[in-house]
């Protein structure tokens, strides 16, 4: 078991919406007093009211940061890579680091690899779902990183089974989370001390799932319809509590996808 | 599942993309290619470096296979008429190493600029070929876009290794973009049932970048498995010859990894 209930400095992002926001406020109400909490996100307005919704939940001494910043540009991302750390002044104050890549987006699912030409929504998507996610992994262990042996550290990313399966017109949202399966996979071999959740959060209704029904392929559109209609549809609080229970048990091993349907004890291929 | 039609792989006149061909595996396949098609070749070569891809084209032309190649130019698909080829292939092997000298914790802060570069060359670049490739030589001649035709041969290759598999210390990069690259692949064999993906595991090959990984990486594991890699490493001409053979008994199923040693065996320890 792991105590989350110390002083953490804490990220999350995508945390406007969705997942991200449940993971947000179901996280920060775990962790110790004068925790930080960081929320990123483009939409400045979303992420006040996520971090309203945590500030209600936690003790006054839990300081909740937004941080907006379009994630599929490259001078927000490296301002907000920077940005995101401006509150840390002393790493011994922590006893825990965590860093939880939740934004991601789907690529444009409309289309099939070869009507792909879009260079630039290409580079933005890359952004957004790999070189970002890099990037800031790499500022953290940079803060962090040497901090003395006391200091955890927890890397949480969000990906799916589309990281191990291929699926039509969902090419770059498939290759994004193979890369990136396999970019954690490396970090774990790297940082041997570092916890690495890599997470499947299931089929969660958001408006991502919704946005995999423009695809024009059939096949894919009714699996989609199918599973909204299934038990297993979760909705986003499902989900993100069944990740925070998995860093409270803390069994998992790094970089190994851990399924939510595993977490909440569900039979679903 | 085979395509198998009565041509055999390298008989039809052909229209081939090679990336990354001023040198090493790149520049092998093109010479390999040059050998085995017999009918009219059509050599379209990539890479970064003008003197190197002149080098490739003088020893191509050198090895008399003058008569069977139309030319090398470097603008891609520029003036290729596509109803003239019965077999248009791409092979996807440019790729770079990323900066093996630093665990990723010690990444200075203009990392961002160079991770996207990094994306950009190994990943969304090979992307966009598909896309060019496949709206280039659409299955069927002009107008009949019927998927399932088998008019022209179209074949893409990816060159591979085993780090899309196998994570290495001080080589997330690499890794990542091969394991991205192969998914990439992998979805478009899944779209385009009419065309033939193979993701090629090269082995370990004797090249200037197993060298620079030896030298370079910050990670004495890795370079234990470099050193290992290299005492086993084939030449560039074998793994393209190997490719070559694979290719032209086309019993692969499309979307597949095939590894070097796969095909030809693990070499026996001394």
């Amino acid at each position: 078991m792991a105590d989350l209930k110390v002083t953490t400095f804490c990220v999350v992002t995508g945390a406007s919406r969705g997942i991200g926001k449940e993971i947000a406020i179901q996280l920060a109400q775990k962790l110790g007093p004068n925790s930080s909490v960081q929320l990123v996100a483009r939409n400045q307005q979303a992420l006040e009211d996520t971090a309203d919704k945590i500030r209600e939940r936690v003790d006054g001494s839990v300081q909740v940061r937004c941080v907006a910043a379009d994630l599929s540009n490259v001078e927000s991302v490296t301002n907000a890579n920077q940005e995101i750390f401006d509150n840390v002044k002393d790493i011994s104050t922590f006893s825990h680091a965590i860093l939880v890549h939740n934004a991601a987006s789907l690529g444009d699912t409309s289309k099939y690899a070869r009507e792909l030409d879009d260079v630039d929504s290409l580079q933005k998507f890359c952004l957004l779902n790999m070189s970002g996610p890099i990037s800031l992994t790499s500022a953290f262990f940079k803060v962090f990183g040497h901090g003395k042996d006391s200091l955890r550290k927890t890397v949480v990313q969000l990906t799916s089974d589309n990281g191990t399966t291929p699926y039509k017109t969902m090419h770059v949202y498939c290759m994004a989370k193979a890369g990136r399966d396999m970019f954690f996979r490396v970090m774990a071999l790297e940082e041997p001390e570092v916890r690495i959740l890599s997470y499947d959060p299931g089929a969660v209704d958001t408006d991502m799932f919704k946005q995999t029904l423009s695809s024009p392929d059939k096949d894919l559109v009714s699996t989609v319809g199918d599973i909204s209609k299934q038990t297993y549809f979760l909705k986003p609080e499902q989900s993100a509590g069944a990740l925070v229970k998995a860093l409270e048990e803390d069994k998992y091993e790094n970089a190994t996808v851990v399924r939510a349907y595993d977490e909440l004890g569900m039979k679903v291929d | 599942m085979a395509n198998k039609t009565t041509e055999s792989f390298f008989d039809a006149p052909a229209v081939a993309i090679i990336t990354g061909a001023s040198r090493g595996i790149g520049r092998a396949i093109a010479i390999e290619f040059a050998k085995r098609f017999t009918n009219r070749l059509l050599l379209v070569l990539t890479g970064r470096s003008e003197k190197g891809l002149q080098e490739t084209a003088a020893k191509i032309r050198a090895d008399g296979d003058q008569g069977t190649i139309e030319g090398v130019i470097e603008d891609l698909f520029k003036g290729i008429a596509p109803g003239t080829y019965g077999h248009a292939l791409l092979v996807n092997n440019a790729a770079s190493s990323g900066d093996v000298s630093k665990y990723v914790r010690d990444w200075d802060t203009t990392a961002m600029k160079t991770i996207e570069n990094y994306l950009s060359f190994n990943v969304i670049s090979p992307l966009l070929l598909i896309s060019k490739f496949l709206s280039s030589f659409p299955n069927s001649k002009l107008d009949n876009l019927d998927r399932n035709s088998t008019t022209m041969r179209r074949t893409i290759v990816q060159l591979t290794s085993m780090s899309a598999v196998l994570p290495t210390e001080c080589m997330s990069l690499y890794c990542a973009g091969k394991a991205a690259r192969e998914m990439l692949h992998n979805v478009t064999a899944l779209e385009e049932p009419g065309i033939r993906v193979l993701n090629y595991a090269k082995g370990p090959v004797d090249t200037a970048m197993l060298n620079h990984l030896k030298e370079n990486t910050a990670s004495s594991k890795t370079t234990e498995l470099i050193t290992k890699s290299m005492e086993i490493a084939v030449s560039p001409e074998k793994t393209a010859s190997v490719l070559c053979g694979y290719l032209k008994q086309d019993e692969y199923e499309s979307g597949s990894r095939i590894d070097l040693f796969d095909i030809i065996g693990f070499p026996k320890s001394e």
